[in-house]
């Protein structure tokens, strides 16, 4: 991988150590000590930029797990890939378990909801559920509604609130305007 | 107030509207009449343009709405749109309490 090129480049120039000249053609001809100083500085130089990118393609390569198994096909199977192939495997498995759960949660949140609708739905031959009880002891008589005294109706004969005990009713004040 | 009046007429419940003029054209009863062809209202409209039954009830806002239960005591008053789906379960919880007639 690159991450191993790039190591074994570093390793195998043995450069930044004791004789950072004996590299290339240019190291047969002899410098003065200010151009080795120089030289051996720029090599320092150099090695650390490769050392900052190597760094940043291993982390590339955490950040985008994707990218990761289409270079393994390739056959390097380093201490590296297997690491990192591990992580996604471990990320894959924490992400399926994340969604089970999230899935288990809403079915289940499903069923209350479920269960809330049959409690709320109108059972009127068995009385009240406890939740329409509750809401009932809230709704404290506000006195007996004033009978209606239109004599002119739409849709409907007169009504008189006293012919409609027994029943339901919403008297509703609106105008069309 | 259209879809209560499928939902629950079977089951006892009554709607009725008020219609309380706010000003002079509202008074027309053939306007009124266009009205609840235009807006599908199927329930029972009284006329109140001597604002009788308006004053009976001292109310002041429109809409407002009276839910009445089954002996005739107002049980909830709801001024102006909104909280419908809580109405709903009022008008349930309503007609699901027992009722013995005196």
């Amino acid at each position: 991988m690159i991450v191993n090129t790039l190591t074994k480049a570093l390793t195998g120039c043995k450069i930044g150590g004791s004789d950072p000249v004996a590299l290339g053609h240019s190291c047969a001809v002899p410098f003065s000590f200010a151009q080795r100083q120089f030289v051996c500085r720029n090599v320092r130089r150099f090695q650390l930029v490769l050392l900052a990118l190597a760094c940043g393609l291993v982390l590339a390569g955490c950040a985008i797990p994707e990218a990761i198994p289409a270079e393994s096909d390739q056959g390097d199977e380093s201490a590296t890939v297997e690491a990192i192939q591990t992580r996604v495997a471990e990320t894959r498995a924490e992400q399926a378990a994340a969604k089970e759960e999230s899935m288990a949660a809403a079915s289940e949140e499903a069923q209350d909801q479920t269960t809330a609708v049959e409690e709320t739905s109108p059972a009127l031959t068995i009385g009240p559920t406890a939740a329409q009880q509750q809401l009932l002891d809230k709704l404290r008589p506000q006195g007996e509604a004033p009978e209606l005294l239109n004599e002119v109706w739409l849709n409907s004969e007169p009504l008189k609130l006293a012919d409609l005990r027994g029943k339901v009713v919403l008297v509703e004040f609106w105008t069309y305007g | 107030m259209r879809e209560w009046h499928q939902k629950y007429a079977d089951d006892g419940f009554v709607i009725i509207g008020v219609h309380t003029p706010e000003f002079r054209h509202e008074r027309d009863l053939q306007n009124v009449e266009n009205s609840l062809v235009r807006l599908s209202i199927p329930f029972a409209v009284a006329i109140d343009n001597d604002w009788k039954t308006w004053r009976s009830y001292h109310n002041r806002y429109w809409p407002a709405m009276y839910f009445i239960d089954k002996t005739g005591q107002i049980r909830f008053l709801k001024i102006g749109e909104g909280q419908y789906s809580y109405s709903e379960s009022v008008i349930q919880a309503l007609l699901a309490e027992p009722y013995t007639a005196n």
